[in-house]
């Protein structure tokens, strides 16, 4: 078959949560390329505003609400308002997700008190839980009932890499959280597979966004995270998109339950 | 980006080991579909030859080349040509493999003497061996001379669910190539990535291809949670993603396409 015929989104409605920056931004944008209806939803008023400007210029049709997904009424509401205005959501990125803490180990490879088990705050704890796991809780219970009455649906959930292997300088809670999610996902898939809906997840290793308060930005964080991938780099946001594409469309149609890592080989070990 | 410059594969070369027949042949479909040159590698020459009648019939550029993988001289001298008369090479799906037998159950689930350990001959060994495992070793080992002169490349190997998970009714000789060739991947993804190739697993889980034994399909069919198994077409949107520039940061991976299998049972 043809790339464009296997890999159509055209005239599907997207949603994307997280969706005005990183990889749910580029998500979003290869939804709009690919003539998909998008919704993005995020808390950040002012990095939704931006994306909408620019998706607009893009898509089909945007719609961009502020939400906190790790608000149940929130979540609700705003799906609510999606529904109401397209009728449907046929993709869905549940791609929002939190970072920052303390690894046991700092960057330079030393022992850090703040990240050892014992010393770790609980708000990193409950908060990565919540923003991580929780959140795509939350995101579900929204977004599955309206695939389910459809008969199809593809739901793509962002894990990560932390969430297969461990990482001496990532905060524990941050890797518990995101493993706990991966195992939601297959959960999820078993249960609505009959149902014609397909979960998924996208597990990305080092990409260069602003999760953590943004401490990517910073070159000697960049340089830490490209030297744990064997291909040596950082990914940018829009290295995700061939992979997003695939699990939202008609091309991954016997994929479900999967857990497939975009990492550089990070997952690998080290070689030179 | 739009999906035809995501996946772009027009001009690449391409080798796919096993593919006249099965996901071999949805994997050069897919290629030729989109404009790559494609060489078929397999033994069975009628099998070949009317896979590539169908595919240029499609406006596809495509040949077959008869090899037995057991034979790694004719392997060399096959990427030696291949990068005489092509110029180079881009993208090896090493896919040829084969069943072994009975596994240790039968489809009523009982025992099978067959498939038990102390039972299985000494030649299905090596002969599943010398294909699933030797074969997919034996075809990257030729590949990769070329693919470093070219500066990067693809290599995709086909594995299997039964590479991670048991499975009673499938002949033990099978998971264990199976097993052994997923860990292939990952060792040679870390060696190869500073040469910029990347190298993954495609991890199928049941397919109608000829390997599906006929009394098997409804046993997975009914135990895979979307209740059915997959369609060799099915293949070719991860075949096309994993050959083409947008999987650039994807390396040591296992890409599952099982319809859910690994996850076990649902209703």
């Amino acid at each position: 078959m043809k790339i464009a015929e296997l890999f159509r989104v055209d005239g599907q409605v997207a949603l994307v949560t997280g969706g005005a920056s990183g990889i749910g931004y580029a998500c979003a944008e290869a939804m709009a390329d690919n003539g998909a209806i998008v919704c993005i939803f995020d808390r950040d008023a002012a990095k939704l505003a931006e994306a909408e400007k620019r998706l607009g210029e893009r898509a089909a049709s945007v719609m961009a609400l502020q939400v906190d997904v790790t608000d149940r009424a929130s979540m609700r509401k705003a799906v609510a308002r999606a529904i109401d205005r397209f009728k449907r959501v046929d993709i869905a990125f549940i791609n929002a997700g939190i970072g920052g803490g303390p690894g046991f180990l700092d960057m330079s490879g030393k022992r850090n008190p703040a990240g050892a088990v014992e010393n770790l705050d609980d708000k990193f704890w409950y908060g990565h839980v919540a923003g991580n796991l929780t959140s795509v809780f939350v995101s579900l219970k929204s977004i599955v009932p309206v695939m389910r009455a459809q008969r199809s649906g593809s739901i793509i959930v962002t894990t990560s890499v932390a969430a297969l292997k461990t990482e001496n300088f990532v905060c524990t809670a941050y890797l518990t959280a995101k493993a706990g999610t991966a195992h939601l996902v297959r959960q999820v898939a078993l249960e609505l597979a009959r149902y014609n809906v397909r979960v998924n997840a996208m597990a990305p290793g080092s990409f260069l966004t602003s999760i953590g308060g943004g401490r990517m930005a910073d070159p000697e964080v960049q340089k830490r995270f490209a030297a744990a991938n064997p291909l040596g780099r950082m990914a940018k946001p829009d290295d995700i998109q061939g992979l997003a594409l695939y699990l939202a469309s008609p091309a991954s149609s016997y994929v479900t339950g999967a857990q497939l890592a975009i990492d550089g080989g990070g997952s690998l070990g080290q070689a030179d | 980006m739009k999906a035809e410059e995501l996946y772009n594969v027009a001009g690449k070369v391409v080798v796919v080991t096993g593919g006249a027949n099965g996901l071999g042949y949805g994997m050069a479909r897919a290629m030729s579909d989109n404009g790559a040159t494609v060489v078929i590698v397999d033994r069975d020459r009628g099998d070949a030859e009317q896979a590539v009648a169908d595919l240029v019939a499609r406006g596809g550029k495509v040949r077959a080349e008869i090899i037995d993988l057991a034979d790694a001289g004719s392997l060399r001298d096959l990427f030696e040509r291949i990068a005489q008369r092509d110029g180079g090479l881009d993208v090896v799906f090493a896919n040829a493999g084969i069943p072994a037998g009975a596994g240790f159950l039968a489809t009523s689930g009982e025992r099978d003497p067959n498939g038990a350990i102390e039972n299985i001959a000494d030649d299905l060994w090596e002969q599943v061996l010398a294909v699933n495992l030797h074969g997919v070793f034996k075809t990257i080992q030729a590949a990769v001379p070329h693919l470093k002169r070219r500066g990067g490349g693809r290599i995709i190997v086909t594995t299997s669910t039964a590479a991670t998970k048991t499975s009673p009714m499938v002949g033990t000789p099978y998971l264990a190539t199976k097993g052994a060739a997923a860990h292939l991947v990952r060792q040679l993804a870390l060696e190869l990535a500073r040469y910029g190739i990347t190298v993954n697993a495609i991890q199928p889980g049941p397919f109608q291809t000829r390997i599906a034994f006929p009394d098997l399909v409804p046993v997975f069919a009914a135990g895979s949670p979307m209740h059915r198994i997959g369609r060799p077409e099915e293949i070719e949107g991860l075949a096309l993603f994993l050959a083409s520039d947008s999987s650039a940061f994807v390396t040591g991976a296992q890409y599952t396409i099982d319809g859910g299998q690994l996850l076990g049972r649902a209703d």
